[in-house]
């Protein structure tokens, strides 16, 4: 762990009531930018974003991990995880309750995808960032989880499988997976690095 | 080792640390080289550029400032690992000392003067403790039988 960052928290235990605005400032884009991709939207990384962080204030004192940018991450995918087990609840009910109107046998994941296009046709038109942003969203919520979380924080493998609740084997192979297909979408951007 | 062991150990380890094994395979499986490169290029490609607004991280280290920890209560906290492993002891003290405390604390409690007494004298003798000494009194004469 980086010694600044077991300073601040130091300090703020100590009761420095500052000490801890640089954390906030040096991990606000890898944690934000991991958050918007495995959300929907800047209205919920927003509302993730900041529970996040009033959960690691609120347990900074049990901070007995070897690097904080995990820990902050591992808050965050919980979160994370938890709202989406929450929409997808809505979204069953609400499923359920249209399901007399109309006679579609289609899931919803069929329903979303557009016939026809492939991804990396589907993200061809769009600025670098936009493009990285689409190719993100094909990937399964664990793939997209393991790649960021080892892209934006540099967790261990040992530290995604615990928060992923899974063996580093699977990660590793979601890991092969994410990068195969990105590589697949993304295959000019990558040819002209 | 199959390609697929040999791209799990380009993702666990630097390119540096990689075994002469491995580095063999990479040099003539394309797959492979291809895979170590992707992943190179992805670490470039996939920078965290995204960031919340000011309003935002403002809202969060105000936050931070109202909920500081004080400085008793970061004491307090150091020190309660070993407060309650003082307490811990203390009641497990306390659990085998009253089980067993006639042979633990005071083999040899004294007999009470009581038990010294005939078996007669001893009812007696908690009989007359319930009295008053001017009932005690009162008894005697007129219990008092001066023909002995």
């Amino acid at each position: 762990m980086d010694p600044l960052d077991t300073e601040a928290i130091q300090a703020y235990l100590a009761g420095d009531e500052n000490a801890l605005a640089p954390l906030v400032e040096k991990y606000k884009r890898p944690l934000y930018s991991f958050i918007l991709k495995m959300t929907e939207g800047r209205e919920d990384a927003d509302e993730i974003f900041q529970e996040t962080w009033f959960r690691a204030l609120k347990n900074v004192h049990k901070f007995k991990h070897n690097n904080f940018l995990n820990w902050i991450f591992r808050i965050a995918h919980n979160l994370i995880i938890d709202r989406a087990r929450r929409n997808k609840r809505q979204v069953s009910i609400q499923g359920s309750a249209h399901s007399q109107d109309d006679n579609d046998d289609r899931t919803l994941e069929d329903r979303l995808t557009a016939p026809g296009i492939s991804p990396s046709e589907e993200v061809s038109g769009f600025q670098l960032g936009e493009r990285i942003a689409a190719a993100v969203k094909t990937l399964s919520p664990e793939q997209k989880s393991v790649f960021l979380m080892r892209m934006y924080a540099g967790s261990s493998f040992r530290e995604i499988a615990k928060t992923q609740n899974c063996s580093i084997n699977t990660c590793l192979a979601r890991m092969q997976y994410a990068l195969t297909k990105l590589r697949s979408i993304l295959k000019d951007d990558y040819e002209n690095l | 080792m199959t390609c697929e062991n040999i791209k799990n150990q380009i993702l666990l380890k630097e390119p540096a640390t990689l075994s002469p094994e491995v580095l063999a395979h990479i040099k003539r499986c394309s797959s492979c080289q291809e895979f170590q490169q992707t992943l190179s290029q992805s670490q470039h490609l996939f920078q965290p550029t995204d960031q919340p607004s000011e309003a935002l991280l403002n809202k969060i280290k105000h936050e931070a400032r109202r909920q500081v920890p004080s400085h008793s209560l970061h004491i307090w906290r150091r020190l309660r690992p070993l407060l309650a492993t003082a307490a811990s002891v203390t009641i497990l003290l306390g659990i085998v000392l009253t089980r067993h405390p006639q042979q633990k604390i005071n083999p040899a409690i004294p007999f009470a003067e009581i038990e010294l007494l005939d078996a007669q004298d001893q009812v007696a003798s908690a009989v007359n403790e319930s009295f008053s000494e001017d009932e005690l009194a009162f008894n005697f004469v007129m219990t008092y039988d001066d023909t002995l």
